[in-house]
């Protein structure tokens, strides 16, 4: 689209002040920002060094390695610089910059010498109202948010009272200034927070906006964090926050895979872009969770997906794009299912916090098969923690699993398996009957593997004297394991079965067997 | 020297004829080609919402989600065909950007009617037409008109059913003929009075379409009384109402929209009046008002009353009555035949009287 303003290129100096600050802050956008409008109508006033600007609440929070955005970064430097008068904004431009634009160089004029004629700025209401302006611009570019919103209010007020109507570009630069001063005063302290949230930080940002429409990735990032934090705060019970929310921060990244698009982009870039939309799909998700509407991420988080698909994160954009299909399209299942997948393989995660999730996931389910397979996964997690007790739940979330799939056969192993170990541990720790009984629901139904149940259900029988069965069970797993692996692995199953033999007295039976896996048996 | 000077008129000329911002601010053609990329981009975003409003996922969150997203998007493609009018030199291009924002209008039309937004749907209709021109039913051009999920490879996110623009009118023509546009004058009333007002549904059409699309409408008559509207315009589904108010001394109005009608104005106003019937027993009509049958002709309230005579009466009664207060009470009657009387003497179109009149027909 038609960028409404010109910014004059990056200077080196300035883009090394802005990477440092960048890089400290970590949370910035790469675009412009809104102190990037203060910059063709700033005034001649000096000031201190330039300030980095302000850093984006929007940013991800875990942008791996984030490197500093580079050239629309050291744009909003210069726009900063510009802000306080010391940029070269006034120099004359280089070769292949844009010079000027009219009202650049007018604005630049007028503060150095005020047309003959004309009464003194201070006089009027625009005279009063730029000083002002430029404080609010200041505080904010300095990150100053409690001066930034009191100058902005302070700007409001003379507006107001000089009668003008709430139109105009520098109005609507203080809209958003003010707006996004107070959304960072919310999120340092709601509880001292003293302003109308609705009004002084949506009202005002959506305002700007209506004017205004530059910086967009910037402006539409901070709007829709607003939208998200307050919809956070309110226990994700407005869907009009939600709507708004998941719209700016959509918009945002339309914006950006724009301006993107516009040009010849690096691949820090591009990354730097995919994790913005990693970042809208991780609150997207989060909002799903509470949503009333959770389908409408279908629509929402694919398109997401597809703004990042061609980056080095396109497994994951794979696997989102896909989640929220799961189920027939139950994207408030297919979320819980893949937070729950990312609480499990993130360190430091407790276990049952992450059963937990699991458990809404499956809760939230419609199919009987996609519910197993929760159930299943659940399974398999509890099976790999160390407390007895997870083993124990891990057998049950196995059982409901095959209850609801019984020809599955991930979910056959998984229960077989959760059975085995439970099954093992008793016998190990003596407690025979509990060995038995988890090795004879182990052996009630077929599944790859289940050798192991044979084999545990003989010894348990053998202990109890069950000659029999002990006998049959423990051929069985012989038999099975001989035919599935090579000697060396089926050996501990041959063992058992000479074992067996031996203490119920057929010694003679069990030196054949020995003797077969010295030739080996068809 | 004469050439050169003639050279130097035509420029100046051309400089005189040729507006500043188009000759300096037009988009280039690859901005053009990125703009119409952006433009498809869009408009396929937006179709992706088929998908959400078929079936049981379709719940009323999730439907006004998904619409709230949908006029976003109309809106983002509004605003850059806009702009792009002012910059984009490109017939051809300029051509495409028309085209595409209609057919996002029309897309967003389907979607608020299959979202049970009727009137969303027809405004949407009606900027399409603006768009393209009236003979859009003409249009050679296939587009979206449902989608469901996928099962084929390479289908699997969602498959769409395209049709043909007159194929898509006619799925228009079907949502919208259950639903009445009703218009209601409330202008009587104080502002704060008007906020209180409701609608409420009284009967008729149970179906979820039906209460869906009355959700929505009373929503939107809610929204618009309480912004002081003193004339409201909104497209309920066929079926019985009532206006209500949490104010007491607002009494209930209630209404009928029916099906293929186009209803009188209901007015809703404190004011009352009555009717006298002076004619004689063959001549007693039957009066309705917004679609409801009056017995009681005392203390009734403002509208329209339509007349039905009974058979064998010799007299001409009007088909008509509106009586009306904006502000002064007019009363006027179809046909506008002036051998009915009020108050004993001939009506006359647009006469005033005070609220509280008592009007007598002479039949």
């Amino acid at each position: 689209m038609i960028s409404t303003r010109k910014l004059p290129a990056a200077v080196g100096a300035a883009a090394v002040l802005w990477a440092a600050a960048a890089a400290a802050a970590a949370q910035v956008p790469p675009n412009a920002s809104p102190a990037a409008q203060a910059a063709p109508a700033s005034s001649s006033r000096g000031g201190p060094a330039p300030a980095p600007r302000p850093a984006a609440t929007a940013a991800p929070a875990k942008a791996p390695g984030a490197a500093a955005p580079q050239t629309p970064a050291a744009k909003g430097a210069v726009a900063a610089q510009a802000a306080k008068g010391t940029a070269p904004a006034q120099a004359a431009p280089k070769k292949g910059q844009p010079a000027p634009t009219p009202a650049q160089g007018a604005a630049a004029e007028k503060g150095a010498s005020p047309a003959k004629g004309t009464p003194p700025a201070a006089a009027t209401p625009a005279g009063r109202l730029a000083p002002m302006r430029q404080s609010a611009v200041d505080a904010y570019v300095a990150r100053n948010w409690a001066g930034a919103a009191a100058a902005a209010d302070a700007y409001n007020a003379e507006f107001d009272a000089s009668g003008l109507p709430r139109a105009g570009v520098d109005w609507a630069l203080v809209q958003f200034i003010g707006g996004h001063a107070k959304f960072e005063l919310w999120k340092a302290s709601k509880d001292t927070f003293k302003y109308d949230f609705d009004r002084e930080v949506l009202g005002a940002m959506e305002a700007s906006l209506r004017i205004v429409q530059d910086d967009l990735f910037f402006k539409h990032n901070v709007l829709g964090s607003a939208y998200f934090e307050r919809l956070k705060a309110t226990g994700f019970k407005q869907a009009g926050l939600e709507d708004a929310a998941s719209w700016h921060l959509l918009r945002a990244l339309l914006a950006r895979g724009e301006e993107l698009r516009a040009k010849p982009e690096t691949p820090e870039e591009r990354t730097a872009f995919a994790k913005y939309a990693l970042q809208y799909i991780g609150r997207a998700f989060e909002m799903a969770r509470h949503s009333a509407a959770p389908d409408v991420y279908l629509v929402r988080v694919r398109e997401a997906c597809r703004l990042g698909f061609g980056s080095p994160y396109d497994d994951r954009f794979a696997q989102l794009h896909q989640v929220v299909g799961f189920d027939g399209g139950n994207v408030l299942a297919g979320v819980l299912w893949q937070t729950g997948l990312d609480e499990m393989n993130t360190e430091g995660s407790k276990p049952d916090d992450v059963l937990d999730t699991f458990r809404q996931a499956a809760k939230a389910t419609r199919g009987p098969k996609e519910r197993a397979e929760i159930l299943r996964q659940m399974s398999d997690y509890a099976s790999r923690q160390d407390e007895f007790d997870y083993k124990l739940k891990a057998v049950e979330y196995g059982r409901q699993a095959f209850a609801l799939d019984p020809s599955n056969k991930d979910v056959q192993a998984q229960y077989g398996t959760s059975l085995h170990v439970v099954s093992y541990a008793n016998f190990s720790s003596g407690k025979f009957q509990q060995a038995l009984e988890y090795a004879k629901e182990a052996t009630g139904f077929a599944w790859d593997g289940d050798e192991v149940a044979y084999f545990d259900l003989s010894r348990a029988q053998a202990n109890f004297g069950d000659k029999i069965a002990a006998l049959t069970n423990a051929e069985t797993a012989y038999d099975k394991a001989r035919r599935k692996y090579a000697p060396a692995e089926a050996a501990p199953f041959r063992q058992n079965f000479v074992a067996v033999l031996r203490q119920f007295g057929l010694a003679q039976r069990a030196a054949q067997v020995e003797a077969e896996d010295q030739g080996g048996r068809p | 020297m004469k050439t050169r000077a003639l050279m130097l008129a035509a420029a100046a000329l051309a400089a005189a004829v040729v507006p500043a911002a188009a000759a300096t601010a037009t988009m280039g053609p690859d901005a053009v080609k990125a703009e119409v990329a952006t433009f498809d981009d869009l408009y396929r975003a937006l179709t992706t919402y088929h998908i959400l409003l078929q079936g049981d996922r379709a719940t009323r969150p999730v439907v006004e989600s998904a619409l709230y997203d949908v006029e976003r998007y109309v809106e983002e493609i509004d605003g850059r065909y806009a702009t792009d009018q002012l910059f984009v030199a490109d017939k051809d291009a300029l051509d495409e950007l028309r085209l595409t924002t209609a057919k996002a209008h029309l897309e967003a039309a389907l979607l608020d009617a299959r979202g049970v937004d009727i009137e969303s749907s027809v405004s949407h209709y009606e900027k399409a037409v603006a768009l393209y021109g009236p003979n859009i039913a003409e249009w050679d051009v296939r587009i979206p008109r449902t989608a469901r999920p996928g099962t084929l490879p390479g289908a699997v996110d969602a498959a769409y059913e395209m049709a043909t623009v007159a194929e898509v009118l006619e799925d228009l023509k079907n949502f919208w003929s259950s639903g009445v546009m009703v218009r209601f004058k409330i202008r009587e009333f104080q502002p704060a009075q008007r906020a209180t007002l409701r609608l409420e549904r009284a009967g008729g059409a149970g179906n979820d379409f039906a209460r869906a699309s009355f959700d929505v409408a009373a929503a939107r008559f809610a929204a618009r009384a309480a912004a002081g509207a003193e004339e409201i315009r909104v497209a309920l589904p066929a079926g019985n109402y009532r206006i209500v108010s949490a104010d007491p001394s607002i009494r209930p109005l209630p209404f009928a929209a029916l099906a293929g009608s186009a209803p009188d104005a209901v007015v809703l106003n404190p004011n009352r009046f009555s009717f006298e019937l002076s004619a004689d027993e063959r001549c007693r009509p039957e009066l309705t008002l917004n679609g409801l049958p009056i017995n009681d002709v005392r203390d009734v309230p403002y509208g329209a009353y339509r007349v039905v005579a009974p058979k064998g009466c010799p007299e001409r009664l009007p088909n008509k009555v509106v009586v009306d207060q904006s502000p002064n009470v007019t009363v006027r009657t179809e046909p506008d035949r002036l051998d009915y009387v009020r108050e004993g003497q001939p009506i006359f179109l647009f006469v005033t009287t005070p609220p509280g009149s008592v009007f007598k027909l002479k039949m």
